[in-house]
């Protein structure tokens, strides 16, 4: 196994470099003061640092066993989580560390410090714990750990990176800042709800008496006696199936930090999963980015709603391209029941409307609500006209290519909404009541 | 912005205040009220730079380059321009250690740079107070012009008499090899270590403290309410994670180096006093063999 080396420390060259530039001008004067003088410090720095070397032989990564403990697993955006690490020493001398639990930039120290620089004596345990908070959402990593050893003045240091890591899944805040527009939702549907007909549906209202009019078939004989005949009553289905797709390629990572296309896409995806499962809906998950990376089946299970958070929460950008077109056609071999089916992708490249995969989408009887990034509406309006001139200058051909492919995806007779940094979730809160509204007075 | 200095760094600049003293005493009393008004002039440019008062960099530029031009005018026709020229530039020549001194020893500088300039600051001021000598070996007028010359042709002395070394001349002349002033070697010695003081302090390579023989508090929560929204169990283990502390009594890092240079001081003077023919031969070897060992320790597959 390779050893970790020592390492020389700016400081370290520089005073390794100093005291013999200091010998140096003592070579040149022949004064036995100046001599003196680069002796000392030639002497001083380098058997500080041989020293360390030499005390500090085999550092190694195994010489520190981590155990961690009171951990979270899961939290929301903004959210605290915890991490506690016990650290162990097997090394037989004691010395100067510092240790780092790497924490990165998606969350941020809220109580404690994953950082501790102290003297580490063999054999004793250190422990280092902390609250965080996550400031951005997806599947993230805390770790590695970092021990690093130091010589007393900082010359020289080794490092152990032990390669202990544990995974969080920060979920978008998507139950505060949706509160007011799921209410919004409620009332606009609620009354619809109790004004449907009744007719021949799936899901049970009500007996009645037997009307001449009725289905023979909708008597139930077990409560009806000869003098008096009860049918069921149905009303006509309540629930919609819903799919969403998440195009997770490049041309999706446009924005700012925190703001990109794909975050916003993600935060309306996580709406509509929320409130469909609130609603009793089936919900189907389809991530793509070449070939479909994440699919979870309909379903309305509780589990199938963590499901969704948590791949939905971790979608990051990748490689290869997105085709609308073989999309849908994946969703239509998998939904037996016509799905209102929300998009969310970059239209790049535009889709072949000639596809067979669009063509047995759209006659399976599904809909489709395509959500498209515009690439000029991401970003905070510049602060000065040099700034607007730049990014137009960089975005123009974007929001260019964007606008065609839009104004292609329509023709072909495609519904698209062009969305912005902060327009994504009302134009989706709206086809969603749109579509469960459609759906109830079909 | 200016930046406070370290008291350390104040005191490093005895000797060379000393040498100033010297070297102001070896003028006739006629000459001293301009050659000290231009090391008062320096020094306060010096020190203005080093302290970066409001636009310390036009003002440090500015007087160097009139420094520096007034040095080339004496230099160039020493007993054209008057004698206020000479004793101006033996004012300017008396500020050198506390300009090397003051310019490498700033704060934000890197030890070894520190250390250089400290080192460069003594071999001026050896210089410096060798220059009464040279003068008088060299026949120059006994005027501040005469040690302004003496100062450069003792540079070229030093160079010429290291060169003949070389080729294995054993008779030379070598102005810097001795410093006689007791004074001075004291007030050195005294600089040496308040400059050694500035860096021998416990930190990483990043200069963060390091704790020495103390327990150091844990860092203030960034968010000092979401303390409350934590669990009791885990503000529990907050509680009882470690704390930085310091080596137990008995450990003493760095004594190591510490040692290491007492020792190497002690055989160099040891080895002087022996056999001072020798002693530079042995440093050197010392010097190389010790070089050889870090660069054993800084391979990768140690």
């Amino acid at each position: 196994m390779a050893r970790v080396p020592v390492v020389l420390t700016y400081r370290g060259w520089g005073l390794l470099a100093g005291s013999l530039a200091s010998v140096l001008v003592g070579y040149l004067a022949l004064n036995v003061l100046l001599l003196l003088v680069g002796v000392l410090a030639v002497a001083f720095v380098g058997v500080e640092i041989l020293a360390f070397g030499l005390a500090s032989r085999g550092f190694d990564p195994g010489d520190f066993p981590v155990q961690r403990s009171e951990n979270s697993a899961v939290i929301a955006q903004g959210a605290l989580g915890t991490m506690a690490l016990q650290i162990g020493n097997h090394r037989h001398t004691g010395f100067y560390a510092e240790v780092y639990d790497r924490l990165p930039n998606a969350l941020e120290t809220a109580v404690g410090s994953p950082h501790l620089t102290t003297w580490w004596s063999s054999g004793e345990p250190k422990s280092l714990a902390y609250a965080y908070r996550g400031t951005r959402r997806g599947a993230i990593e805390i770790g590695p750990i970092d021990v690093v050893a130091h010589d007393m003045f900082g010359f020289a240091y080794r490092t152990a990176v032990i390669e202990d890591r544990w995974p969080v899944q920060v979920l978008p805040q998507v139950a505060l800042w949706t509160t007011e527009i799921t209410e919004r939702l409620r009332s606009e549907t609620v009354g619809r709800l109790l004004a449907r007909p009744p007719g021949y549906g799936t899901e049970f209202r009500s007996l009645r008496e037997y009307a001449p009019s009725d289905d023979f078939r909708t008597i139930v004989w077990k409560r009806s006696k000869f003098d008096h005949l009860l049918v069921k009553e149905w009303e006509q289905e309540s629930r919609i199936d819903v799919a969403l797709v998440l195009d997770v390629t490049r041309p999706m990572g446009i924005g700012p930090p925190a703001g990109e296309a794909l975050d916003l896409a993600v935060d309306a995806s996580l709406l509509v999963a929320r409130y469909s499962f609130s609603q009793g809906d089936r919900v189907a998950v389809l991530i793509q980015a070449g070939r479909p990376l994440v699919f979870l089946p309909l379903g309305r299970t509780v589990e199938q709603s963590y499901e969704i958070d948590r791949v939905i929460g971790a979608a990051k950008v990748e490689r290869g391209t997105f085709q609308l077109e073989e999309a849908v056609g994946y969703l239509a071999d998998q939904l037996r029941r016509p799905a209102t089916v929300f998009a969310f992708t970059a239209l790049d490249p535009v889709p072949d409307f000639s596809h067979v995969g669009l063509t047995r989408f759209r006659k399976a009887g599904h809909h489709i609500h395509t959500f498209v990034p515009d690439p000029g509406a991401l970003y905070p309006p510049p602060e000065d006209p040099l700034a607007e001139r730049t990014e137009r200058l960089v975005a123009g051909p974007l929001v260019a290519r964007s606008r065609r492919a839009v104004a292609e995806a329509r023709a072909g007779g495609l519904p698209v909404t062009v969305y912005g940094r902060d327009d994504l979730l009302r134009h989706v809160t709206g086809r969603y009541v749109r579509a469960r509204l459609g759906d109830l007075s079909a | 912005m200016s930046r406070p200095l370290s008291p350390l760094v104040y005191l490093g600049l005895l000797p060379f205040l000393y040498v100033a003293g010297v070297g102001l005493s070896d003028l006739s009393s006629s000459e001293i009220p301009l050659a000290a008004l231009a090391f008062v002039l320096g020094f306060v440019v010096i020190l203005y730079n080093t302290l970066d008062l409001p636009y310390a960099t036009v003002v440090f530029a500015c007087g160097s380059l009139f420094f520096a031009l007034e040095l080339l005018f004496a230099l160039a026709n020493p007993t054209g321009f008057g004698s206020g020229v000479n004793e101006f530039a033996w004012g300017i020549l008396l500020v050198g250690p506390v300009f090397l001194y003051l310019s490498l020893v700033r704060g934000e500088e890197g030890a070894g740079v520190r250390l250089l300039g400290l080192q460069l600051a003594l071999a001026d001021s050896v210089l410096l107070l060798a220059a009464p000598a040279i003068r008088a070996s060299t026949s120059r007028p006994d005027t501040a012009a005469g040690l302004v010359s003496a100062v450069f042709a003792g540079i070229g002395q030093q160079f010429a008499g290291i060169g003949a070394l070389i080729v294995g001349r054993s008779a030379v002349d070598l102005p810097l090899r001795v410093s006689n002033d007791p004074w001075f070697v004291g007030l050195a010695a005294f600089a040496v270590l308040a400059t050694l003081l500035t860096f021998l302090w416990p930190v990483t390579g990043g200069g963060r403290a390091l704790p020495y023989r103390v327990r150091v508090d844990s860092p203030p929560d960034a968010d000092p309410s979401a303390r409350a929204l934590l669990s009791p169990q885990f503000r529990e283990v907050l509680r009882v994670s470690s704390l930085g502390a310091g080596a137990p009594p008995g450990q003493y890092p760095g004594i190591s180096g510490l040692l290491g240079a007492g020792f190497a001081a002690g055989l160099f003077l040891a080895a002087l006093l022996f056999d001072p023919a020798a002693t530079l031969l042995l440093t050197s070897i010392a010097i190389a063999v010790l070089c050889v060992a870090i660069v054993l320790v800084l391979r990768p597959s140690d």
